[in-house]
């Protein structure tokens, strides 16, 4: 028992005091009025809550929503082939795995600036297209929410297709003979059978692609060039330029509660399809 | 018999190895034939050639005696039950069966009929809506049994189905199958590495050691006048005495000398629980099995005794 408390405890003490504490100052500070130069001030009051229901604040909210959803199916129907391709590869399995994680050797901002650089106007892909004279004025393939989606899809495929090869490795290769035996096509036999029995690995791949696009601040604030506002840049901009600490932590408290919610209802459906 | 499976000079080569290698024979409708050898003797392969998930290297297969060369397997009219029944995890029993059906785009009201009576014939009534890990490992191997039945394939392929089941239900299976086999009249050929199974099922029996054939027949045939020496000892006890083989069941063994008797010294005995084996040896060192009742068996060791058996019991191998 005492052997147990030992053992336990420095990570409850780094969770108490990194995560639940800081976690209550959010929410004590959503609850106090806006300091003159940033701060909190009382007195005690909801009204940051109250304002998050402006016609401005919800259309970011559900640009965040609709983005990060396009980003997670991008990257489900990119990577379901992917997965299954390398959950089939024999030999080479590790070597295409070590592929789909290589990016994760360099910094998340140093790729997101690669990108830039090779899209932006004078970037190496309109420059080249100029060259071949595809194209006499330069692409905006920059600074839209095409760029956004792309970026966030980029930088998360690899979370989608881990847990997809993961459920898809253990998936039985006589079940695919059955499936050709009883008169399914090889495609048939994806939609029928792979596709459901994949479903777990889906829904925690979608729930971790899903979750960081949704609170993403650096994709569309360098992709989007500021354009494309997601909840995170909102969030970002009430603590630096609004200097409004308690609607910034209200915006985040109904993010983790959205985020909550997303988890709640994909783990409860796929407790269900089990 | 109308032939329904015909293998011509079947030849598959792997890259390390040559795993069938010239396999002919072929299935009369209706027929219960087994395909017997030990593991790795190119049994399996063979199945999953008819079936279409190989390819042949060379030779040809031919369906009603048209060639199935090229024709991918959901396109053949053979039906394989798997080992490990392959059975879809997601889908319940009733789903199970119908996955054929529904993939000829059979119209509703047939699936519902034909999977309901597929199930009554494999005793699954009742188990319709349970999810494979719901039921036993008996259940589960009726229920992939049915979901090959229900589409009434040319040939039903059976990849070892028995191994899986625990040994005294595995002879309650048997009897089940045999008389499925009859009820449905659907030729199947049974792949196993049991050659007791084999002998009691099957209308006819092929040996496979090597990749190649080694000899067809009925159980009879390959039993009591096998071919080669490796049929001989693969299917059962055999004692090889100045050339010939004898079954250990078909020698006498006698206190008094009689007229071709051979003297032999009881080496000793082993309890068999259904009947006993004694251990003699021949004057010229040949050792030699005789399988006798355990009331029959009052020899001690170390006693003169003379064996003795019938030419007709007795078989010569190359």
């Amino acid at each position: 028992m005492k052997l147990r408390a030992i053992f336990l405890a420095p990570g409850a003490v780094v969770m108490l005091s990194l995560f639940f504490l800081p976690l209550l100052i959010v929410v004590a500070y959503s609850f106090l009025t806006r300091g003159p130069y940033g701060g909190v001030v009382p007195p005690w009051t909801a009204e940051s809550y109250a304002r998050i229901v402006d016609r401005l604040y919800l259309a970011i909210l559900w640009r965040s929503i609709w983005i990060a959803a396009i980003s997670t199916a991008i990257c489900l129907v990119l990577a379901f082939p992917l997965a299954l391709y390398i959950s089939r590869a024999g030999l080479h399995k590790n070597l295409l795995l070590n592929l789909v994680m290589l990016p994760f050797w360099t910094s998340f901002l140093i790729r997101t600036y690669a990108w830039m650089f090779l899209l932006r106007d004078t970037g190496l892909l309109n420059s080249l297209l100029q060259t071949l004279h595809i194209i006499r004025e330069p692409l905006p393939l920059l600074f839209n929410t095409s760029a956004v989606i792309l970026g966030l899809v980029y930088g998360y495929l690899p979370f989608m297709v881990l847990p997809l090869y993961a459920t898809l490795e253990k998936l039985d290769p006589a079940l695919l003979d059955a499936a050709a035996d009883l008169g399914a096509s090889p495609a048939v036999a994806v939609w029928r059978v792979v596709v459901p029995i994949s479903r777990p690995g889906m829904i925690a791949g979608c729930l971790l692609v899903f979750i960081p696009c949704l609170g993403s601040y650096l994709t569309p604030d360098l992709m989007g060039g500021g354009k494309t506002v997601m909840i995170g840049n909102l969030v970002q901009n009430q603590f630096t330029t609004s200097r409004d600490w308690p609607f910034g932590a209200a915006i985040s408290l109904l993010l983790m509660a959205m985020v909550l919610l997303v988890m709640r209802v994909l783990g409860d459906k796929g407790e269900e399809l089990l | 018999m109308q032939t329904v499976l015909e293998l011509r000079a079947l030849t598959k080569h792997f890259p390390t190895h040559r795993a069938v290698n010239g396999v002919s024979f072929s299935i009369g409708r209706g027929e219960f034939f087994s395909l017997v050898g030990p593991s790795g003797c190119g049994k399996t392969t063979t199945l999953r050639l008819i079936a279409g998930f190989e390819e042949p290297t060379s030779g040809h297969l031919l369906l009603d005696g048209q060639s199935v060369e090229g024709l991918p397997a959901y396109r053949r009219d053979v039906s394989t039950v798997f080992q490990n029944y392959a059975l879809f995890p997601h889908l319940t029993v009733a789903k199970n069966v119908a996955f054929g059906l529904e993939r000829r785009g059979r119209p509703a009201s047939e699936i519902v009929e034909r999977t309901a009576r597929a199930l009554e014939l494999v005793h699954l009534n009742g188990k319709e809506d349970r999810l494979p890990n719901q039921i036993s490992g008996g259940e589960r191997q009726r229920a992939a049994l049915a979901r090959s039945i229900v589409l009434e394939p040319k040939v039903l392929l059976l990849d070892e189905p028995l191994s899986a089941l625990d040994a005294k239900l595995r002879k309650e299976v048997r009897q089940e199958l045999k008389s499925l086999q009859r009820r449905t009249g659907i030729a199947f050929l049974f792949v196993t590495h049991d050659q007791e199974e084999a002998l009691s099922l099957s209308d006819r029996v092929a040996i496979m050691n090597g990749g190649v054939l080694e000899q067809v027949g009925t159980p009879q045939e390959v039993y009591r006048s096998p071919k080669t020496r490796f049929v001989a000892e693969f299917l059962g006890n055999v004692n090889w005495l100045s050339g010939a083989g004898v079954r250990p069941e078909a020698i006498r063994i006698s206190r008094n000398a009689s007229a071709g008797a051979s003297r032999a010294t009881v080496e000793g005995q082993t309890f068999l629980g259904n009947c006993v084996h004694l251990a003699a040896k021949l004057p010229d060192g040949s050792a030699c099995t005789i399988e006798m009742a355990q009331q029959h068996c009052d020899f001690q060791t170390g006693e003169n005794v003379y064996l003795s058996w019938e030419a007709a019991d007795e078989f010569r191998v190359p």
